[in-house]
């Protein structure tokens, strides 16, 4: 299958050679199409001492369909959802802004800088952005009790976000379900 | 002990290949390829599994063959090119963007110029006609094409043989050619015609029958398929290992001989050298530091088998030069006795010349063959028969056909190269030169507006005076049946020109659009009939009037 080969030269890539402040492991030997990806929050962010966890999952016909990616370990961000599954907005990720061409690593890559800039204008959560927008100081003092609350220590990868069970378009129906609220 | 995972995808743990002669090598292939990377660094070798036989369930002794349906076939699966092992490391330009391997049936973007293997860039098109890597929309009809350069570089790749067991290495455009016709270890259809699965080509012996049928394991007592006799000892056997009696390692029966042989440690073994007089003879280890550490033999092997490998050339070119010696005196002697013949030649030459028909020209030629070719027949040692003369003719135009053909091709893609690089640049110019064609348009009917409404103000005197100034002037642009001529003009170039020609903005809006760098602005003013084009080129202005304002 086309898609193996990739796969297995992505994985050698990020793991020989890890995007900044991140490290790849493989929770089962077997499977490729499952990555943990533990990522250290930036220093020059609301996150600097925090270590996140965030699922890597691609489907079968990747690179044709979009690689999701949830963040396992809660964060208070404009850019994902406050629960439990973590789904993330980005635009690379949407799967009609998807190019095949593109790799995990820039996914990643693009995960990190996120979390030195977040994008308020187009979020999953509307009170955060607002917040962010309004009260830099007020978000920048949740952000940080929740790096306390659920950052601290090794990332935990137990839940089975339900996003990433859902199919490729868990993202956008998150997404426009609470942007209507 | 099982020997632990070596890292290599898709290689087995020893270096002994498991030769596989049914057809199970499907659900080898298919197999996911142990992840490369993450070895477990904690777990003890004991612990790591033996070569994952059982990850994934093996068919009923591969009775499913896919031969079954394809009669003809006699060859069963397809070179999987995404899958292809490379002698050496192919530079990342000649590699797919999607698979990440090189570039299969390569096809380029004619709007980008980017490169995929076709079957990637197909499948990404079915769920978005864009370009995979910058989302430029793509026509497969009509924007694809090929390179040239490319395929040739890829042509020359080195590959491996797919087959397990093999070790054939070639240029990646001969692998199929190997693979396909000549390789022992390539499945093919069963001799038996009853049977409708694969075996090995070597394997496949009509006096051997058919392999597909049960025996009973050497070491188990389990029923197995002849045929798949090899894969149960390597992987499934329960009685399937044993100790070494050397070096006390775990390894498959079946293969101890093979270990004792070639891997083990502890067994003793001559120098490498041996055949060029070393006496050394040890366990396998120190036998390998004592070749690493310069066995002077080894040294004395070297040069001997340089000398041998000069001899074999020098022989090789002594006879091509004997066949060469051959060859040109055979010629000589032809020409020896052709002299005789020219004098016969003129003169029909000049009849046939004289008959006045050109096409049958040639005709004198094939007589002087056949005049020359008698004339060398009695020749000595018979060299010069006509049938030899033919044959080497034959054979000089075969070569220059095929030189011809080479050059055919050469130009063909040097052709489409100038091709497209000469319609590049002829398409902006046309594209600039509309633009420019759509500028003076507006100029003409500006100036013709102009010229109308001088005429008309003249032909109104003194009469109206007043109007002139305050009233509504006739445009170019408005449905006035006085300026007919000018309407269509205007409306065309100013849809044209501004490429978002929405007409009718009753506000002091400004346009300006770029026409490959010549830009155009446009006013329109308050009642919408005075559009004026001002432009950068000075022709408005020559008239000495200005473009009205209000
Ligand atoms: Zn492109
Ligand atoms: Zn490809
Ligand atoms: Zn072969
Ligand atoms: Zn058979
Ligand atoms: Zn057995
Ligand atoms: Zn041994
Ligand atoms: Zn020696």
């Amino acid at each position: 299958m086309a898609s193996q080969k990739r796969i297995s030269k992505e994985l050698a890539d990020c793991t020989e050679n890890p995007p900044q402040g991140m490290r790849i492991s493989l929770p089962n030997d077997s499977d490729l199409h499952k990555w943990h990806v533990t990522l250290e929050g930036p220093s020059q962010s609301a996150y600097s001492g925090g270590t996140f966890g965030l699922f890597v999952t691609l489907p079968p016909d990747y690179p044709f369909k979009t690689p999701q990616i949830t963040f396992s370990t809660r964060i208070y961000h404009p850019n994902v959802t406050n629960d439990a599954t973590g789904s993330i907005c980005l635009g690379l990720l949407k799967p009609e802004q998807w190019k095949p061409a593109t790799r995990i690593r820039s996914v990643l890559e693009a995960i990190r800088s996120l979390l030195v800039e977040p994008n308020p204008d187009d979020p999953l959560e509307a009170r955060i952005a607002d917040e962010y927008k309004n009260d830099r100081k007020e978000f920048e003092k949740n952000a940080k009790t929740y790096v306390t609350r659920y950052a601290k220590g090794t990332p935990k990868f137990e839940a089975v976000p339900a996003a990433a069970a859902g199919g490729s378009d868990g993202v956008g129906d998150s997404s426009t379900g609470r942007r209507a609220n | 002990m099982p020997p632990p995972n070596t890292p290599e995808e898709g290689m087995p743990a020893q270096g002994s290949l498991p030769r596989r002669i049914s057809g199970e090598v499907f659900p080898e292939r298919t197999r996911r390829p142990r992840p490369r990377v993450p070895t477990p660094p904690t777990s003890a070798p004991a612990t790591v599994p033996p070569p994952a036989p059982s990850s994934v369930p093996r068919p009923p002794s591969g009775r499913a063959s896919p031969t079954s349906d394809d009669p003809n076939a006699d060859n069963i699966l397809a070179i999987d090119h995404q899958a292809l092992e490379y002698t050496d490391p192919v530079d990342e330009t000649l590699q797919c963007p999607i698979c990440r391997t090189p570039f299969y049936k390569p096809v380029t973007t004619k709007t980008c110029g980017h490169t995929f293997c076709s079957p990637c860039l197909h499948r990404a098109l079915e769920l978005q006609p864009v370009c995979p890597i910058d989302r430029q929309p793509i026509d497969k009809s009509r924007d694809l094409g090929q390179t040239r350069v490319i395929l040739d570089q890829l042509d020359r790749l080195k590959v491996k043989c797919p087959n397990k067991g093999c070790d054939h290495i070639s240029s990646r455009d001969r692998l199929a050619a190997h693979y396909e016709r000549y390789c022992d270890y390539t499945l093919v259809r069963c001799p038996d015609a009853n049977c409708t699965m694969a075996i090995a080509r070597m394997d496949a012996k009509p006096d051997a029958g058919c392999l597909h049928k049960d025996s009973e394991c050497q070491y188990c007592n389990k029923t197995v398929v002849i045929a798949d006799l090899e894969a149960h000892y390597d992987n499934d056997c329960s009685g399937h290992t044993a100790k070494c009696p050397h070096c006390s390692a775990i390894v498959v029966r079946h293969r101890m001989e093979k270990h004792i042989a070639n891997d083990c440690p502890e067994a003793e073994i001559p120098c490498k050298s041996h055949t060029y007089g070393c006496p050394f003879r040890n366990k396998r280890r120190l036998i390998e530091q004592h070749e690493q550490n310069g066995c002077i033999h080894a040294t004395i092997g070297k040069l001997a088998m340089g000398r041998l490998e000069d001899r074999m050339m020098i022989n090789d070119l002594k006879n091509r030069i004997a066949s060469l010696d051959a060859r040109v005196r055979r010629t000589e002697q032809r020409q020896a006795t052709v002299p005789s013949i020219p004098s016969t030649i003129p003169g029909s030459r000049a009849s046939f010349v004289a008959g006045g028909n050109g096409a049958s020209d040639f005709i004198p030629d094939l007589d002087d063959l056949r005049a020359g070719a008698a004339g060398m027949a009695p020749g000595p040692a018979g060299a010069g028969s006509p049938e030899d003369y033919m044959l080497a003719q034959f054979e000089r135009m075969e070569s220059q056909m095929e030189d011809l053909r080479k050059m055919v091709r050469d130009m063909d893609g040097h052709h489409s190269m100038r091709l497209l690089n000469d319609t590049m640049v002829l398409n902006d110019q046309i594209t600039e030169l509309t633009g420019k064609v759509n500028v003076l348009n507006m100029h003409t009917t500006w100036l013709m507006g102009i010229q109308r409404r001088e005429l008309q103000m003249r032909a109104a005197g003194g009469a109206a005076g007043g109007e002139a100034h305050g009233g509504p002037r006739p445009g170019p642009s408005s449905a006035n049946p006085n300026s007919g001529g000018g309407v269509s003009l205007a409306g065309s170039s100013s849809a044209d020109g501004s490429g978002n020609g929405g007409g009718g903005g009753h506000s002091s809006r400004e346009r300006s659009g770029s026409i490959s760098g010549l830009s155009v602005s446009q006013r329109q003013h308050q009642h919408g009939e005075g559009m004026v084009p001002s432009l950068g080129m000075g022709l408005g202005q020559g008239r000495g009037e200005n473009p009205p304002r209000l």
